[in-house]
């Protein structure tokens, strides 16, 4: 009678709540210890991934866009009628977009008829915000806009050109750090002084100007 | 198909002309010689470099105009180039911010009178000096010669 009463005090005495938690828990851990195997099993059969290649291992192999971000240099050569144009180029780049700042000299490689010049005209500058919009293991497209300007000082200290150019630029990695690329190069707006695309003689092509570019990233 | 529309453009760029033009505000094989007159600093001393401002002009304008002759006398020239010099002071709070306002009036007439060209160019600084010379060297640059390079 007294266990009897026992139980009977203990059924009545256990929080209905508490017990609702403990079988709960109980359920919980026996699903964990069902699934397990299975879960096991799973993993047996699913296909293994493709481990993603370290930077490191890929430079070792092969040229890659191993860099995310990068200080980067370069030279640049302007395939232009009558001038040789040529520079240096700086600047950097940190995932899809870049900056770059361009100073370029600017001779004649014909005579000037008037004597304005002897052959060194001036500069060219320009401040270009880009994005690498197509970027594989060795090569990349990039797109940019930005602002050329053009002191003329071989003719007179105060005469400056000023342009609105796109571009793009295609780059073939060489090296994880060497690449060579060619930029095509548009001028949306310009000063009417400057004449993209026109001959001295007044006759008209298309006004792309294309520059080669020898560049490296560290 | 990218690639070949990318060559495509590559060869289209190729050597393209680029030219640099300028269109002279006159005629400078009619008018070759000029005498300069005026570019006095109004009774102020300025030595720019030194050299007066009507100094600084002639020299600025030999230089790079397209005159092929700048003369200091008005015998047998083609026009004369008469410069004003203005030069207002804009106080600021204290001395450091004030700043000079130089304006150069310019008038290019032949010896009978008849005015050819006339213009205004200013500059402000801080320097006098500096803003007298900025306004001076527009002139010159006002009287660049024509030219396609």
């Amino acid at each position: 009678m007294r266990i009897e009463g026992g139980r009977a005090d203990f059924h009545r005495s256990a929080d209905p709540g508490r017990v609702l938690e403990m079988r709960t828990s109980i359920l919980i851990v026996l699903a964990l210890l069902l699934a397990a195997p299975l879960d096991a099993d799973a993993r047996r059969r699913r296909p293994k991934k493709k481990p993603k290649p370290r930077p490191a291992a890929a430079a070792q192999s092969s040229p890659s866009d191993v860099y995310d971000s990068a200080f980067t240099y370069g030279l640049d050569v302007f395939m232009v009628q009558g001038k040789a144009m040529g520079g240096v180029r700086l600047g950097g780049y940190k995932g899809s977009l870049g900056l770059d700042i361009a100073g370029d000299l600017i001779w004649l490689t014909e005579d000037d008829p008037n004597g304005v010049v002897d052959s060194f005209v001036g500069a060219l500058v320009g401040l270009h915000l880009y994005g690498r919009v197509v970027r594989t293991r060795s090569a990349e497209l990039r797109i940019g806009t930005g602002v050329d300007i053009y002191p003329l000082f071989g003719i007179n200290a105060d005469e400056v050109l000023y342009s609105w150019p796109v571009f793009a630029e295609a780059r073939y990695w060489l090296t994880t750090q060497w690449g060579v690329g060619a930029q095509v190069r548009f001028n949306l707006l310009h000063s009417d002084a400057l004449e993209p695309g026109v001959a001295r003689d007044g006759q008209e092509s298309i006004p792309l100007m294309l520059v080669l570019t020898l560049g490296g990233r560290s | 198909m990218r690639r070949s529309v990318f060559a495509a453009t590559l060869a289209l760029a190729a050597c393209t002309p680029l030219t640099f033009s300028n269109t002279a505000p006159i005629d400078f094989e009619r008018y070759q010689s000029v005498y300069v007159e005026g570019a006095e600093g109004g009774g102020i001393d300025i030595s720019l470099a030194g050299l007066s401002p009507r100094e600084y002009l002639i020299e600025g304008l030999r230089e790079d105009s397209g005159f092929r002759r700048v003369e200091r006398g008005p015998g047998g020239v083609d026009v004369h180039l008469r410069v004003s010099l203005f030069i207002d002071l804009d106080r600021g709070f204290d001395r450091a911010d004030d700043e000079y306002q130089v304006t150069a009036t310019f008038e290019l007439y032949t010896p009978d009178g008849r005015v050819v060209d006339q213009g205004s160019v200013g500059d402000q600084d801080e320097d006098l000096y500096e803003a007298v010379e900025d306004a001076l060297d527009e002139i010159v640059h006002h009287y660049l010669p024509s030219y396609r390079l």
